[in-house]
């Protein structure tokens, strides 16, 4: 690279870097004074794309994380280095341990595992690759079905449900479809299934969204038409028992995110008037007051900070709180950030261009 | 209750819901019946509605009733994928609900409530990228099952019957052609069939029913009529309850038996139906030595 390439992309960096900041003093809600958002670093995507077979030289270490944008893929490590960058035409299923790429053939797609340094691991047998909770599936191809795969490719066990699914969701050694009449299905690790169960109580049956919690011992579900409801249920030995419910004023008819958290308590849903916030006991019902329309949700159990990004349209803004539903402030992101990732108390963010990252810090 | 009284009953069923349904008869959702695939087709599995191709074209909801989900866009939020599009679903009576899949994502009519028959639904995702057309799926709630929509439908004139390209034995992985061998050992068989019925487009659709007769006693029957999944299994055909894996081939052929052919001469028929009653038979006679 030429001298004057390289200022140009310092330059870059640096203005990008600057930017980022101005723009969190500028359009933030203030957060309380205990807590603060520390720009961390940006990456250049840009200068960075390589081809799919990547060289031995591009490495990432065991702290890769993935990113999908509408033009690019890829990994990069927490301290900003940059692992592997791809060029995509799609969307491209993404874990932080493999990602799957396609190939446009006569007839069909041939799709093949490759590791987070673009080597191949296998050829699929798939229909849909995608990844639940960091496990490869792949979906039926009239959208009634799964099949999950090991690390090497290897298919384990398909199931075909009764009928379409309307939700989705894994966690460990359980994957659970919502079916569109209505009933919550579960398939262990071998295959088999671990319970059906309709939770029934609404004039018409369909599941809108579901979460399994990251140790598979909890199931949230947002369900039926007239009146709907949420739904928790809880492992009891072999079975799946109701654990609490309480009706809901939304009139949903359409996919719902439900997301049960990984201290196997509480759980988060979309309401029409924001975040509602539940316990899988029904001890705590609070709201937070984010509307979206789709969001995430990450915690940082050691500093009790729970981080949510919450999408609406195209706009997207990071939220913290403290469970259950203690507002400490909200930083919207820029327009056209297609990528946010958020781990502990980081936030990754960015689109085609960038990645950059900032973190929540306690005084 | 014997299988057999538990085959009746299921079969019972089936006709009783298409009886329930048929007496307000679903209109065609889109292309005035053009349709690529037929129930049962293979389409990466037992295709379990109908497959509609044409570009731009408009899916109409087939009969009054009432949204009750809308997905737009790739996937769902826990990333299992919308394959080919968008999906709608609206609930009729009798707990009957169409599903239409396949849909161009951002014309999905989501703001739709009460439903009326002829609403528009959505456009068809074009056939070609991440599109494979629309599909239209008649789901029996209260049973838990798909229904073979032509069924539920309208019917349509045709006058060309199902094609049968080929009818193979296999016994311990070799096959003979029926057409090219006249001399079978005697043993266990399963039979292959290979044949499809035209569909409006052209394509290799299904047929809606196949006979298989030995010596002119019926062996086998099936009726492209419900399929259903029981603990994850896809199970085929309310009168024969077969699993997909066991009846449907990977490369699309049925498979019928075992037979146990015993020395001397055996006619083995084959007689494929199409919805519009249209038939195609061919017989085989060979030696079993």
């Amino acid at each position: 690279m030429s001298e004057g390439k390289g200022r140009r992309k310092i330059f870059t960096v640096l203005v990008a870097v600057v930017l980022i900041a101005v723009y969190f003093f500028v359009f933030s809600e203030p957060l309380r004074p205990e807590l603060s958002a520390a720009p961390r670093w940006t990456i250049d995507l840009s200068a960075s794309v390589a081809s799919a077979e990547a060289s031995a030289q591009d490495r990432v270490d065991a702290s890769a994380v993935s990113f999908s944008t509408a033009s690019r893929f890829g990994y990069f490590g927490t301290d900003g280095s940059i692992g592997f960058v791809g060029e995509a035409t799609g969307p491209v299923p993404m874990s932080d341990s493999s990602y799957v790429s396609a190939e446009l053939v006569p007839g069909g797609t041939n799709y093949s595992l490759r590791s987070p340094v673009g080597a191949r691991v296998a050829e699929l047998d798939a229909s849909a690759p995608f990844y639940s909770s960091g496990r490869l599936f792949s979906a039926q191809a009239d959208g009634s079905g799964v099949a999950a795969y090991d690390g090497k490719g290897n298919r384990l066990w398909s199931y075909t449900f009764p009928c379409q699914l309307s939700a989705f969701s894994a966690g460990e050694g359980l994957a659970v479809g919502g079916t569109v009449d209505g009933w919550l299905e579960g398939v262990d690790s071998g295959g088999r299934r671990a319970f059906s169960f309709a939770p029934g109580g609404s004039r018409l049956q369909v599941v809108l969204g579901l979460g399994v919690s990251r140790s598979g011992n909890w199931i949230a579900a947002v369900t039926g038409v007239d009146r709907q409801r949420l739904v928790v249920l809880g492992r009891g030995g072999a079975d799946y028992r109701v654990a609490s419910h309480r009706y809901l004023d939304s009139d949903y008819r359409e996919p719902v995110r439900v997301v049960v958290l990984d201290d196997d308590r509480h759980v988060l849903y979309r309401r029409a008037d924001g975040i509602g916030v539940w316990s899988v006991d029904g001890a705590v019902d609070e709201l937070l007051p984010v509307k979206a329309d789709d969001f995430d949700v990450s915690l940082d159990a050691e500093r009790g900070l729970a981080l949510l990004v919450a999408r609406r349209g195209k706009k997207a803004e990071v939220v913290a709180f403290r469970l259950p539903a203690t507002l400490l402030g909200r930083v919207p992101l820029p327009d056209g950030s297609e990528y946010v990732r958020l781990i502990g108390s980081s936030v990754y963010f960015g689109s085609g261009d960038s990645i950059s990252r900032f973190d929540f810090m306690e005084e | 209750m014997s299988l057999r009284a538990v085959r009746v009953v299921a079969a019972g069923a089936v006709v009783l819901a298409a009886a329930i349904v048929s007496s307000f008869a679903f209109d065609w959702p889109a292309d005035s019946g053009r349709y690529r695939f037929s129930f049962g087709s293979p389409r990466d599995g037992f295709k379990r509605g109908l497959e509609f191709g044409s570009s731009g074209g408009i899916v109409r909801a087939a009969d009054d009733g009432e949204l009750t989900f809308a997905a737009s866009g790739r996937s769902l939020p826990g990333g299992y994928p919308l394959i080919g599009g968008s999906m709608v679903v609206v609930s009729h009576a009798s707990q009957i609900s169409t599903i239409y899949a396949g849909l161009e994502p951002g014309s999905v009519s989501s703001y739709l409530r009460n439903v009326r028959k002829g609403d528009i639904i959505g456009r068809i995702e074009p056939v070609g990228g991440l599109g494979r057309g629309a599909a239209f799926y008649a789901y029996d709630a209260k049973e838990r099952r798909y229904i073979n929509p032509l069924i539920l439908m309208p019917s349509l004139s045709d006058d060309k019957p199902p094609v049968i390209r080929s009818a193979i034995l296999v016994s311990d992985g070799k096959e003979t052609a029926l057409a090219a061998s006249k001399v079978v050992k005697q043993g266990s068989y399963l039979l292959l069939v290979d044949a499809f019925d035209p569909s409006p487009t052209g394509e290799q659709a299904a047929p809606y029913e196949v006979r298989v007769m030995l010596d002119g006693s019926e062996r086998d029957r099936v009726l492209y009529d419900a399929a259903w999944a029981e603990g994850g299994r896809s199970t085929l055909f309310s009168g024969a309850r077969l699993g997909e894996h066991e009846y449907l081939a990977s490369d699309g052929r049925m498979r019928f038996g075992p037979y146990v052919l015993a020395r001397g001469r055996v006619v083995i028929s084959v007689v494929v139906g199409d919805f519009a009653g249209n038939k195609r038979e061919q017989t085989y006679s060979i030696i079993v030595q």
